[in-house]
This record gives C-alpha cells, structure tokens and sequence, in this order.
C-alpha cells in the first residue's frame, strides 16, 4: 500500500484560512502542535502504552470532586470533627489513588494495527485493531476517538485480548495516513481522563463515490490494440433499447431505420456484455459526468458492475492502464488505481 | 483544530443513559446516606426518603424513564413546605440538613443520565460526614465508612461499560478505599488542626438530666435514672481517697422557701481566686460530653489552668460557653489548705434564709442549738441521727410538697432524694445558726478496672451540703448518707471500685461477670475513641510529635511534615502500584521464556517479528531433538494467548517436564 505524505491526513481540513485570524491561528497551532506529537510518538505498527504515551488530566469530574473535598474540609474545621476530617480525607486518599489506577488502566497495554478494510468515498474505512493487556491487568472502559468522535468502545479487555473495529467516515478520495487514534478510559471513578495518542502506521484507501450512469465509459478503437476495436466490441453488446442521440454517440450506433420514421435520431442503447463475454476496457475518456471526479465515480460504479457480472474489464487512466482482467485483487488494483489517480504520492 | 481539542479538551459530551445495574447501586446509595437522618427530619421527609427512590424504582421498572416536570416541582415545593413547617428556625444545622436530604430525593426523581449519576454520588458523600453534626459514635464512624465505600462502589459502576449488575464495582472500590487508607491516616495525623475559621450555628442540644442550676425538690414529683454517660475521669498521679469523690458542679447558697439558687454567693465568692496549687497530690482528666450548660465537675480544691473555663465562685470551676463539644480538661488538687476564715458577708449568705415559713423546722433546730449550744458538730451529729432515727426513706418519685416544704418533707412524708435531704440539712442547719449551703454535681462513678478510669453516668448526679467549720472550712456533709448508705457508701465501694461483695460475688453467676466485663470493655474502647479519635486535636499532635508551643511555628512544621509524608506514602502506594513489573503471566508464559532461555543456550534467538509459530518451526527444522518439547510448548502458549483457555493441571505438569527436557538437551550439548 503506498504510503502518504505527512500532510494528507484524513479530516484534515484544506480551507485556506486568512491570516492572523483566530481560526489561522488554531491551524498554525494545530500544525506546531502536531508536529511536536509527530515528534514525539513516532508512528508504529505495534505500540505498547507506557508513560512517554499516556497523558493525564483530571475530568470535570475530578475538579467537581476537589471542590467538594475543598468543601468537607472548611466544614470539618468549622464544626471540629474529627471524624468528618477523616472521611474527608478518605475521599482524598481515593482521589490520588484513582489517579494511579487511571494510568494503570492504559499503562502497559499492547495496541497492533492488524488490517485495514479501504472504503468508498462517503462511506468508512476500517482499522482492525487487536488489544492486549499488560500481564495481569484487565484494562476497563476504555473507548477510542478520532478528531473528538467517539468510534469504538471496549468493556473490558480479557486475557485473551480484544479486537476491535474502528469506522472512519472517508470524505475524499485519495489514500490516506491514519489520523491520530485516541485511546481513552476514565476508569475507575471517572475523575481522571487518561489517554493516549496512537499514530499507527497505515494508510486507508478511500475509493471514488460510485456514481451510476446508463452506459458504460467503454474505449473507442486505438489503433495500437486491434483486438478491442470497436466494431468486435459492439458485437459483444446487447441491444436492450433506443433513446434520442446526444452529443458524443458516434454515427455507428445511430438505429437508422427507426430514426427514418420519427423527427430525431435515435441511438441504440447498449448493456455491458454478459458474464463469459470479451474484455472490455473502461475509458476515463468516454466518461459522461461533468469533472474528473464524476468521471472516476463513473468508472468506479462500472468495475463494480463489470466485476458483478464476471467480464474481463481493463482501465485506461491518464497516468495508469490496466490491462484487462478479473476477480477481486484486479478489482482492488482497479478501484485503488482510480484512488490515486493524479494525487501526489 | 479539531485534533488539538480532543487532545486537551473534553471529549463531546454524551447523554449516557444510567443502565439498570448502574440504578441499583444509585438508589440504594441515596436510601443509606439520607437513612442516618431519618430520626431528625420531618415526618413526611422521613417517609420520602425510602418512598421517593422506591416510586422512581417502581417507574423504571414500568419503563417510565423520565419523571413529568409536574411531578418533580410538586415534590420539591412539598419537601420544602415541610422543612418551613417541620423546624422552628430557617437558619441551622438540622434545616440545613434537611435540604441537602431534600436536593438529593429532587434529584433521583430527575435522574436519567450518568451526568445526574455522579452529581448523586457526591452529594451522597457529603451528607456521609453530615451524621457528625450530631453524633460522634464508635457505631456512626462505622456507618459513614460503610456509605463511604458505597458512594466510591457506586462511582465506579457509573464508569463502567458493562451493562448488567455485578458485585465487581464493590471488591474494585474495596481495593481502592484499602490503598487510601495509609493517605488518609497521614492526613488525619498531621493535617494541622486549627481552629474554626468562622462560626457555625451548631446541632440544637438534646436536654439531658444533669443538674440543673436551681434546686427544688418540692417542686419535683419524680426523677427519672438515666445512665447517659456525663464524663469520664482519669486520675494520675495516686488514686484520690474513695470519699473525696464529691464531683462539685454548682454551690447553692440562696433560698428563698422553695427553690436554692446560686444567687450572691457567686460575686462573694468570687473575691476569692483560686490558686495552683504548690504541690499537686494527684493529678486528673476530666472528659465532658456535650451537656448544653457552662457546668464542669470537679473535686474539691481542684485547680486548672484551663483557658476555656474560669472559676465560677466556691471552688467551683465552669466553662466559657455552654459545652457543645467533648471537652477534656486537665485538674491538679493540692493537699488540704488550712480553713481560712469567713468573711462576713459569706458568713451572712451562708445563714441566709427566708424571714417566715417552715416554722417546725426552725423549732427543731432551735431546740439543738439549746441543747448543744456553739457545738456545730454536735448539731450535725443530731440532725443527722434525726434523719437516721426517724422514718426516712429514699425514692426517686416523692411526690410534690405544699408551701412549708421543709416541714412537710421533714415531718410528714419522710420521702425523698438527695436534693431532699441535702436542702433540709442546710435548712436546719441555717436555722441553728451554722454556715452551710447546698451543693449539687455527681457523687462517686463507676470504676473502669479495664483502663483504670470513672464512669460518671446521669444517675450518679447527687445534692449534698457543705458545713462551715471554723477548723476544718467546708466540710462535706451528705445526709443522704445517713438515710441511704447503700446509694452512697455500697455504691463507692461496688460501683465505684469494681469490688463485688464477697456474697454477692459467689451469687453472681459467670453470666453476669462475663456481661460486666464486656461493658467495662466497651466502654474502655469508648473512652479511647473519644480520647484519641475524637478529642485529636493541634494540642495532642504538639505532644505526639514534640512540636514546640507556639501555634505559628507548629503549623509550619506539621505543614512541613505533613507534604513529605504525603509526598512518600503516595510515592510508595504509587511505585507498588504502577511500577511494580507486571505479574508473571502465569505457568505458560513462564514456561515459555525458560524455553526461550534454554534455547538462545543452543544458539537460538527469536528474530523480531518472527511469530512463535514460526519460530518453533525453525527451530524444529534445525535441531529436531529440541522441536517436540518446543513445539509443546508454543502450543500452549499459542493457546492460551489466542484461545483464552486456562490450563488444566495435568498438562502444566506436562508442560514443566517438556521445559526441564528442552533444559537437560541444551545443557548437555554444552
């Protein structure tokens, strides 16, 4: 899987931002500060939490509690008591204990970025991830974030280990480095929030949007390949039906004779061949849609289609050609194709 | 920015639903921390408390998730229309209490989310130190320390995942409330006990049955026995004699025909101060409950340095401010001072009486003073066998007297208690012309053989007289004595010292002894609760930890100490906690790194990223004597880490002999 550049992270955001505004100033910080982490916890494959990874701050929780320590304390030394003063001090006592217990809950636990399932553009990419706890401990409560999202949650970590899925919403095309992974817990009383940055190193492919058209972008004759000119290929198509002429349908699929007894031309429409059928080859440029884009969602929507039905399909991009195959490692070789396509490396 | 956000911020807040087993604990939780006011809040707050958690209960249960808006309004504007109408004053203790009871039943009716779950639980731990307000006993310390690790059990199920109800939030906090335990021991230790920075309006007293500062008994038609602990004394420094324990509250020296008071004695006494005593005989500590009155007991010729108490007029000793606390005061007594003389308006209040009434009495005493003429103690001699001779008998419900109650009681009914005979002592005595006045406080107390201290309880309180003698001063007289010797003298010597009478001991079955002991036991352990728990304070950490008498430079070293001791505890409880290498993964993994170790004997080393599986094929590949045993144990290791499974015992013995194996091969090799 090629992988990205540091600055094509999924989510970021690619508004220019005037300078010196507040929203300027969040993205310069943004970017120092990402840097800093960037520096700090290099990306891994496989990371084990220890104290360099694991942040603590208290929770609102945990500052509501303090005051309220703060609270019990002013009442045990107004009204004298001594057994007040102990409860008091009690409640602190767990107070700083649960902060040990927080980090411990993370501390030690083993994170391997096991696979990544690619999506299509509007849909999710998933990253498979498999957890296991530091030897004795079972970490609790533990849920995962993205960009502030929560998208996963653990009860409970066993022995074992726990896999799990994380769903990442995928709003452009393009491979893209996994953003900043947040594993969070509060446990054991939520007065502490611990958590812990995680880069793994991966990218997701993010697949053009499918985008369904009435024909198929089907390449015309190239001279250099006799095998898929056009007229065997019209062959190899059925007539399923007419529809008035539009700009682009050459003059050879013009139905002449039915044409004759109307007012406008008529052209025949023709379906994909069936399964067991010749290659055909998939032309960026006889695509419909309006942009490059669209045109990729074109083509995207008909290697679907083409490899539903079993027929060889090639793919004919301006930077890449695939000859034509099929089965579910071309399809992936096609869709990831028509991802990169004219996007830096 | 987005990232930064989540990095700092909170993550988006999230209306998480309290779930069923999360419930459980919420409501039992809110039930145990208002239960300890049950007794002290209006009636109808007292049935809401169990009512209000069991009606959200029922409507949950129903699936009726959310309270109407009306409902809640109507419970709150009730619940504070009862505390308006249930306490005479909207500003104090008990009102207050009842509030925060109230916002806490408010608030379950509303709860719904884990947000309304945590608010739950720290009110609930603020009304677990509210009890104290009103008592401070071995079995309400007990009680505050069972809802304490509720409320963190609770707490800890509110940050769970898991849906359902498990007793796994209880042994969690169990563990955390036992690794709290050294912090809060340092904290109550050291944490520099200053004062009240302001003053609170305190819990209102219970009236209680001690002394009051006037005395009437013909007013009094019954005296109940309350055994409700008054103070408990502990002597140093040699045992006092046994009948010098005259506990003197209050002198009452004016009379007006029914009722003795305190009156001018007090300013006339007052001109005379008293002074420490040169040489100390013995030495004692005084620890008072909370009684509502200035009154302190004390024995006679006692003297204190006390700030909090002054001398109150006849060698009596009182309190600032009404006790509203444990108090524990510390009292030397100087040996027998030579009688100074009276002077003349003392002599003229100790013969004070009222110009008429009680005329039989006056002719008695008349009679005396004829007959023994200045012999005081001959005077004393004959009232006191008058009130042995003639029927007198001792009760505690005699029964209201007319206007002449002196004659009445001396003459006609011959029924009464100490404050009987001690008033018709002095009045005889007056009116033959001898200074005596009324003293009232506690006689005699039962002996603690276990912590060697007294018990003085309300049925000891007592009334007895003081007799001026130009050789010896006030001489205690207690006519009460004469007519009840088992209430004075069979008391000093059983109760007081423990002694059982020899034919009382043989009567006294096993049972009894057993019962005594355990209640001279549990009052011991009471009496060092409340004298190294409760009474802890800057004095007694200045003397544990030899700090020096300033307040100022005691706070800055137990300020000093108090952050190292924090500082190493939480550094200890920490390093054993966190740092501590992670317990062996149990016999598989064990087994596996001395399988590892043995092999890199045999020049083989597990690369990085080379999976066990692998590994073991490798090394089965190139040395096929070592391969079984390795693959074994791989096997169970691969089991265990991915199939989750334990290992049942035959197969660890199985495992351990495949280890010695693959050690004896590499061994041997070299």
């Amino acid at each position: 899987m090629p992988s990205a550049s540091a600055e094509r992270t999924l989510g970021s955001s690619r508004r220019e931002q005037p300078f010196g505004s507040p929203a300027w100033l969040g993205k310069v910080l943004h970017r120092r500060f990402s840097a800093w982490l960037e520096r700090r916890l290099p990306t891994v494959g496989r990371v084990r939490l220890a104290h360099r990874r694991i942040f603590v701050v208290p929770s609102p929780a945990g500052w509501l509690l303090g005051a309220l320590l703060f609270a019990m304390l002013i009442g045990s030394i107004n009204y004298q008591s001594s057994l007040a003063y102990a409860i008091t001090f009690w409640v602190a006592g767990v107070h700083a204990v649960a902060l040990l217990h927080s980090y411990r809950n993370l501390a030690g636990m083993e994170i391997v970025l096991e696979s990544l399932d690619p999506g299509f553009v509007g849909g999710f990419g998933t990253v498979h991830l498999r957890i296991t706890a530091a030897a004795g401990r079972t970490p609790t409560a533990l849920r995962w974030l993205v960009a502030g999202q929560e998208v996963a949650r653990v009860a409970e970590v066993g022995p074992a280990g726990e896999r799990v899925s994380l769903r990442l919403r995928l709003d452009a095309r393009g491979s893209w480095r996994l953003p900043w992974l947040y594993l969070e817990s509060r446990y054991p009383l939520g007065l502490y929030r611990v958590w812990s940055p995680l880069r793994l190193d991966g990218a997701l492919t993010a697949f053009p949007a499918p985008r369904a058209t009435q024909r198929a972008p089907l390449a015309t004759h190239r001279a250099d390949d006799s095998t898929n000119h056009l007229a065997a290929q019209a062959a190899d198509l059925e007539f399923s039906g007419l529809r008035a002429w539009r700009l682009g349908d050459t003059l050879g699929r013009v139905a002449w004779r039915q044409s004759a007894a109307r007012d406008e031309l008529l052209v025949r429409e023709l379906d994909p061949p069936l399964a067991g059928q010749g290659p055909v080859w998939l032309d960026v440029q006889h695509c419909e849609g309006p942009g490059f884009e669209a045109a990729l969602g074109e083509l995207c929507h008909w290697v679907l289609q083409l490899e539903a039905r079993g027929t060889p399909y090639g793919l004919r991009l301006p930077s890449v050609e695939l000859r034509p195959a099929v089965g579910s490692a071309h399809q992936r070789a096609a869709l990831t194709c028509l991802a990169l396509e004219g996007r830096p490396e | 920015m987005s990232a930064v956000l989540s990095f700092f911020g909170p993550s988006p807040p999230q209306v998480e639903r309290l779930t069923g087993g999360q419930w459980r604990w919420l409501a039992v939780l809110v039930v145990a921390a208002c239960a300890p006011h049950g007794a002290r809040l209006p009636m109808p707050l007292t049935v809401a408390v169990v009512a209000l958690p069991a009606w959200r209960w029922w409507n949950l249960r129903r699936g009726q998730g959310r309270t109407p808006r009306w409902q809640q309004v109507g419970v709150v504007f009730a619940g504070l229309a009862t505390l308006f109408f249930g306490y005479p004053t909207a500003i104090g203790v008990e009102p207050a209490v009842g509030l925060l009871v109230l916002s806490a039943l408010a608030k379950v009716l509303e709860a719904r989310t884990r947000r309304d779950g945590l608010v739950l639980v720290f009110l609930a731990y603020f009304l677990t130190i509210t009890p104290f307000l009103f008592t401070q006993s071995i079995a309400a310390a007990g009680y505050a320390a069972g809802l304490f690790l509720l409320a963190t059990t609770t707490l800890n199920a509110l940050n769970r995942f898991d849906a359902g109800w498990s007793l796994q939030p209880l042994r969690t906090a169990a563990g955390l409330a036992v690794q709290a335990a050294p912090l809060m021991l340092v904290l109550f230790l050291l944490f520099p006990r200053v004062g009240p920075l302001w003053s609170v309006p305190l819990a209102s007293p219970v009236a209680r049955t001690g002394p009051s500062s006037t005395l009437s008994p013909g007013d009094i038609a019954a005296l109940s026995e309350s055994s409700e602990l008054a103070f408990r004394a502990r002597f140093a420094g040699g045992d006092p004699p046994a009948d010098a324990l005259y506990w003197r509250g209050l002198v009452l020296s004016e009379f007006d025909g029914r009722t003795w008071r305190r009156g001018l004695g007090v300013a006339a006494s007052m001109a005379r101060r008293p002074e420490p005593p040169e040489d100390a005989i013995y030495r004692y500590q005084v620890t008072m409950e909370p009684s509502a009155r200035p009154w302190v007991f004390t024995l006679d010729g006692s003297w204190t340095g006390d700030p909090r108490l002054k001398p109150s007029g006849s060698g009596t000793w009182a309190a600032l401010e009404p006790v509203e606390r444990r108090l524990q005061l510390d009292f030397e007594v100087g040996p027998a001072q030579s009688a100074a003389s009276l002077g003349p308006v003392e002599r003229q209040i100790a013969l004070q009486l009222p110009a008429v009434g009680n005329p039989e009495a006056r002719v008695l005493a008349a009679q005396w003073r004829n007959r023994f003429g200045a012999d005081s103690g001959a005077v004393i001699d004959a009232a006191l066998r008058y009130f042995r001779s003639a029927p007198f008998h001792y009760t505690l419900e005699p029964g209201k007297l007319g206007p002449d109650s002196m004659d009445e009681f001396l003459f006609d009914s011959r029924a009464g208690y100490c404050g009987h005979y001690a008033s018709a002592f002095v009045f005889l005595m007056r009116s033959a012309g001898i200074p005596a006045r009324v003293v009232t406080g506690y006689q005699g107390g039962e002996f603690n053989a276990v912590n060697g201290y007294f018990i003085v309880r309300e049925y000891d309180a007592h009334a007895w007289a003081e007799v001026w003698s130009p050789a010896q001063g006030w001489v205690v007289v207690d006519p009460t004595q004469a007519v009840a010797p088992e209430r004075i003298a069979a008391d000093l010597r059983s109760r007081a010292f423990g002694v059982v009478d020899e034919a009382e001991g043989a009567a006294a079955s096993l049972w009894t002894r057993w019962w005594q002991r355990t209640r001279l036991s549990w009052d011991a352990a009471q009496y060092h609760w409340v004298r190294w728990v409760l009474n802890y304070d800057l004095s007694r950490q200045q003397s544990l930890f030899g700090l020096d008498a300033s307040l100022k430079s005691s706070l800055a070293q137990l300020g000093r100490w108090l952050l190292v001791a924090v500082l190493v505890v939480f550094g200890a409880i920490a390093l054993w906690l966190v740092k501590r290498a992670p317990r062996s993964a149990g016999p598989v993994q064990r087994a596996y790194e001395q399988a590892l170790a043995a092999l890199a004997r045999a020049g083989f080393q597990r690369g990085t990223g080379e999976g066990p599986q692998a590994f073991a094929e490798r090394v089965g590949a190139a040395r096929a004597d070592l391969g079984a045993d390795f693959a074994a144990v791989t096997a169970a290791l691969v089991a265990q880490r991915y199939g989750g499974g334990t290992l049942s015992p035959p197969s660890q013995s199985a495992l351990r002999a495949q280890v010695r194996a693959l050690q004896r091969a590499t061994r041997d090799r070299f």
